[in-house]
């Protein structure tokens, strides 16, 4: 059985690392992309299994990463949780429309955050090395 | 509106989310140190344009950092490291007040932050022809 890839695309390193943190003890490897120009050129190159997409950043949102995304046949289909620090419901509505299949707002509650992955994704321990 | 809304933000991120008690100052504030960063973002609200400024130590931002990322994964934020960070307080902040206007039915846009470590160079509190006056010059690399 192949080891996920869950993408984190994010602005900001210190959340990107929080989630690295997060999945350690998890059988994953958590890729990463700092706004979502980067996160595209991700999702071609690693094929994620889940992306954990910021909603809010430079260059191109987490809007307008989805909506290319979501026009490439190869990975339209990938899941994707978004994260935001804005849970208006217009807002929750947009991206719903976009097929985001969850949201957590910032900052992310840790345990919550692994039971909704958990939904989209079977989390099983890292295997001792 | 925009005050309470501001406010409860302040508690639920600091306090709630992050574990720092935090308290309102009635009094003048105490001068920044001269590590603070000045954090600014578009918060436009009903197609009027206006912007939400957080001042920060660098040290209360490597806290509520340390308070994210823990363990072997910590490390000491560098000048970019808190510039992110702070900025991504910032973002959490506005984006309470943004959903609580949105709420209220009111129409609201964000910008991305910006950050800088600035020195304030001025930071003196004056008082002209009666009325109240601060002018704050700060210099400082930006993000």
């Amino acid at each position: 059985m192949t080891t996920p890839i869950i993408l984190s695309v994010d602005d900001s390193s210190v959340l990107r690392r929080a989630l690295v943190q997060l999945f350690e003890p998890y059988d994953c490897v958590v890729q990463q992309a700092a706004d979502g120009e980067a996160g595209m050129v991700a999702v071609r190159e690693h094929r994620p299994a889940l992306i954990l997409l910021d909603y809010n950043m430079p260059v191109l949102d987490g809007v307008g990463m989805l909506q290319r995304l979501r026009l490439e046949p190869d990975v339209a289909r990938t899941p994707v949780i978004m994260l935001t620090a804005n849970a208006a419901p217009e807002m929750l509505a947009r991206v719903a429309r976009l097929g985001v299949r969850d949201y957590v707002v910032k900052p992310f509650d840790g345990p919550a955050l692994l039971a909704k992955v958990s939904r989209l994704l079977p989390l099983r321990p890292r295997p001792a090395a | 509106m925009m005050a309470v809304a501001a406010d409860e933000a302040l508690q639920d991120i600091f306090a709630r989310a992050f574990g720092c008690p935090l308290a309102r100052l009635d009094a003048a504030p105490a001068a920044m140190p001269p590590d603070a960063l000045s954090i600014r973002m578009l918060l436009a609200c009903d197609g009027v344009a206006g912007a939400a400024v957080l001042s920060v130590p660098a040290g209360l931002v490597a806290l509520v950092a340390s308070r994210m990322v823990s363990g072997a994964s910590a490390v000491a934020l560098d000048e970019a490291g808190l510039r992110d960070f702070g900025g991504e307080l910032c973002n959490m902040l506005v984006g309470r007040v943004a959903a609580r206007l949105a709420a209220d039915g009111a129409e609201v846009t964000l910008g991305t932050p910006h950050a800088a470590v600035a020195t304030v160079a001025t930071a003196a509190h004056w008082v002209c022809a009666g009325f109240p006056l601060d002018f704050q010059v700060c210099r400082g690399s930006a993000s």
